[in-house]
């Protein structure tokens, strides 16, 4: 495998109660929630740069129908279930690994912007150890205030090391 | 998706066109030749009686690959100590620009190495016949033993939504007269991306 595997992915939950995740739970197929769908990412005039031309928002990032109108209230990583791991291997042929490791969850008020992410790094031995997919940090706030750094059994990270 | 990410190593082509990209998927090898040949023992750097001999540069960058949303923040650092007996004043350095990022643009500007095989390569710093991204910068080159985790260097800030190679960092060997000779030990370089 020429990745490190996942062990969390992300939920968010939305004004009006519902919910998107990043693998839909029937098929294990992935949802590619996209951040420019936020708002936030136009400038005064709606309008966003992509390929080198600036566009209107809407049409360089079209915003699915279960977006629409919603605020993220809450997102979160969650550990895989084995049943949610095998449908994702399934649908997308990439390992995931299940755990009984914690959720990391975080409530949004009004026009927070959430920040979600993974860091990954690749460590190269230059003489004869090879490539290294090392350990995967989980980031996890809001736009402006301090970050959670979480490892792979979802606990803290130094925030210098990241 | 977690994206498929491998570094590669650029070798041959011309300025601004690198002519194959490398897989390094065991090792790779600071020469005296622009070559991809980890094995290849025949073009270590020589021990100069005076001054510096210099490696050929190399540039190293990420080849992304797969389903992925966005990559980006591209960050290069060593463990803070590099194990290499260099002697006085030598190095693993980097290209290092003075502002922005300190990777170099494949496409555009992608610096053929050059030297005299199997004596030295042309430093970076060289303002003839260095590397022309980074050779006219008030500091063209950084010691990669402060490229820290804590502190690394950027490599390529660039948002990257689709297949395609990150900026390279540019690195290379100088060695003094007072260096020890011999293979040298293992060293680990890394790179760190953020992914959506």
């Amino acid at each position: 495998m020429q990745y490190r595997p996942l062990r969390f992915f992300w939920i968010a939950e939305l004004s009006g109660g519902t919910a998107i995740a990043q693998f839909d739970p029937d098929t294990g197929e992935e949802v590619q929630g996209h951040p420019d769908w936020l708002p936030s990412k136009t400038d005064e005039n709606g309008m966003i740069v992509k390929d080198g031309k600036k566009v209107p928002y809407r049409e360089a990032y079209p915003v699915p129908q279960h977006f629409r109108g919603k605020q993220i209230v809450r997102i979160g990583w969650y550990p895989f279930n084995p049943g949610l791991a095998k449908k994702i291997l399934a649908a997308t042929g990439k390992l995931v690994i299940p755990s009984e490791a914690n959720p990391t969850v975080i409530d949004l008020g009004n026009n927070e912007e959430p920040v979600c992410y993974r860091s990954h790094a690749i460590k190269l031995k230059m003489k004869s150890g090879g490539i290294e997919y090392a350990e995967t940090v989980y980031v996890l706030g809001i736009k402006g205030k301090p970050l959670k750094f979480l490892d792979e059994d979802g606990g803290s990270v130094n925030a210098d090391i990241r | 998706m977690v994206a498929t990410v491998n570094v590669h190593q650029a070798v041959g082509g011309s300025d601004g066109s690198p002519g194959t990209y490398n897989n390094v998927t065991a090792s790779t090898r600071l020469q005296t030749k622009d070559q991809f040949a980890p094995a290849d023992t025949s073009y270590p750097i020589p021990i100069p009686t005076s001054g510096f001999k210099y490696s050929y540069w190399i540039h190293v960058c990420l080849d992304l690959s797969g389903t992925f949303t966005k990559i980006n923040n591209v960050r290069f650092y060593s463990d803070g100590a590099v194990g290499w007996n260099f002697g006085t004043g030598g190095e693993l350095r980097r290209g290092n620009r003075d502002s922005g990022d300190h990777g170099c643009p494949m496409a555009s500007e992608y610096d053929l190495a050059t030297g005299t095989e199997a004596d030295t390569g042309d430093s970076i710093e060289d303002g003839t016949n260095g590397h022309g991204y980074y050779n006219t910068q008030t500091t063209p080159t950084a010691n990669v033993t402060n490229d820290t985790e804590a502190s690394p260097a950027t490599i390529d800030s660039t948002d990257h939504t689709s297949a395609e190679k990150t900026k390279a960092a540019v690195i290379q060997c100088k060695v003094a007269n007072d260096a020890v000779q011999g293979e040298q030990a293992d060293e680990t370089i890394s790179f760190k991306y953020d992914e959506i």
